[in-house]
């Protein structure tokens, strides 16, 4: 991973503590339940683009066999 | 109208680490998607890739029959993994449920659908299994045989379907109208509502009881269940709600109404949820302490609830208050003394007799019960 996947980690780990301060904010303030429904779909979206990221652009934490296969190199 | 408080009891804290957790739960998933996804497509296509409807149907049946894991040689893996399976399904469809009332509907829209006739049905489903595998109700506790039984259905389905069909379909009647009930049959030893049906999930047993070594496990599981009636009858059920009171500090069952609903420690469902106060738990450890530790000059057992929030509490059986004493109350012991333990012997000898016996009709020689040898397991 290189210096052009900080940008989209950022906005992905923003996302996420955007969600968290939305949810916290709906679940604990009163009259506020309507933040709930959005800040879980943030934390759901920014986190699902992170993972989805990172598998592509090769943050690798499978075995060597597996990654040489699923990269079509010879083992 | 039915309905029940949602995150009842579940402090705020708690309900923000949920949503933050499912950062990293969605992350996880999404990065092995991924890969999965980019190893497909690194491959050449392969099988009858044009052939969508027959692929459908086969992802459908892998998936919801199970019919990769579930074959020949791996019946019971296949089955416990069925078994999970559903359990999440069913669990994943609550909770979905849950959701959109909580954080959807009722913000957005100002109303509720999780009362009335929904809040029935959606009761109906849970308590269905509630009635089957809750700690505290749970029949496959109270009467552990009915596992052997569920082994047997597949076979039982393949040799006499008929029979299958009629057993299953009157055991999950009853379970289910057992289960549209709110009340569960309280206040008494068991899922007292579906012991009617009970005994369907005790046929197919004929069917997966068919080597030596299963029978043995059938001995052993059958003397389980006995145990487990016995410590039902040995005591009155009602000191079983005294030591609830003792462990939670607040009234078990109708006596709590009036009680501030905060300080309930097992939530609005009483107490058949919670593991530490299932009453085949409890009334076993106030035996153990009073007719066996302290019989043989011991101290009573002590025993701890701490409830996730809310005071732990300690409940000492040695304590006069919290001691019980064998109580058969339907048929009073004799008077005199040794009448008494005239017949404690006579039912003892009875009882070793009564397990000889079964001991050499089940692995005497000769096939047990019939003259047709039982045919060999799948």
């Amino acid at each position: 991973m290189g210096r052009r996947a900080i940008l989209p980690t950022v906005i992905g780990i923003i996302g996420v503590l955007i969600g968290v301060i939305l949810t916290t904010l709906g679940v604990t303030q009163p009259n506020t339940n309507t933040l709930v429904a959005p800040g879980a779909l943030l934390i759901t979206v920014s986190s699902a683009f992170l993972g989805v990221y990172f598998a592509r652009t090769g943050v690798h934490v499978i075995p060597p066999a597996m990654k040489a296969s699923v990269d079509g190199e010879s083992t | 109208m039915p309905t029940r408080d949602i995150a009842w009891n579940v402090s705020e804290i708690a309900l923000v680490v949920m949503y933050a957790l499912v950062a990293v739960q969605m992350l996880f998933l999404s990065y092995g998607a991924a890969r999965r996804y980019q190893a497909w497509k690194s491959g050449q296509p392969y099988g009858p890739v044009t052939e969508v409807k027959t692929r459908l149907s086969k992802v459908l049946q892998v998936v919801f029959l199970h019919r990769r894991i579930l074959r020949r040689g791996y019946v019971f893996a296949g089955l416990m993994h069925l078994f999970i399976f559903y359990g999440f399904i069913v669990l994943f469809i609550g909770t979905l449920i849950v959701l959109l009332e909580a954080d959807i509907v009722r913000p957005y829209f100002g109303v509720s659908f999780f009362h009335g006739p929904f809040y029935v049905a959606y009761k109906l489903i849970i308590n269905f299994f509630g009635l089957l595998f809750s700690p505290g109700k749970g029949l496959v506790f109270y009467s552990p045989l009915v596992v052997l039984g569920a082994l047997g259905l597949p076979r039982m389905w393949r040799e006499d379907r008929s029979l299958a069909l009629a057993l299953l379909g009157f055991f999950v009647t009853l379970n289910a109208m057992a289960a549209v009930s709110t009340y569960w049959g309280d206040e008494v030893w068991g899922p007292r509502y579906i012991v009617p049906a009970a005994w369907a999930l005790l046929v197919p047993i004929a069917w997966w009881a068919t080597t030596i070594n299963r029978q043995r496990v059938l001995v052993g599981l059958a003397v389980l269940g006995a145990a487990v009636q016995l410590i039902g009858v040995s005591v009155q059920y009602s000191r079983y709600t005294e030591h609830v009171r003792a462990l939670t500090g607040v009234p078990i069952y109708r006596d709590r109404l009036g009680v501030d609903r905060e300080r309930i420690p097992y939530g609005n469902d009483g107490t058949r949820w919670v593991p530490e106060l299932s009453a085949l738990l409890v009334q076993s450890e106030a035996l153990i302490s009073s007719q066996a530790l302290e019989r043989l000059g011991g101290d009573g057992l002590e025993v701890t609830y701490a409830p996730f929030e809310g005071r732990s509490r300690t409940l000492d059986f040695g304590d006069p208050r919290y001691t019980v004493s064998l109580d058969y109350w339907w048929i009073p012991p004799p008077d005199h003394r040794w009448l008494a333990r005239l017949l404690a012997l006579a039912i003892l000898l009875a009882s070793l007799a009564a397990a000889a016996g079964l001991y050499v009709v089940t692995f005497g020689r000769g096939p047990p019960w019939g003259t047709r040898n039982p045919a060999p397991a799948q």
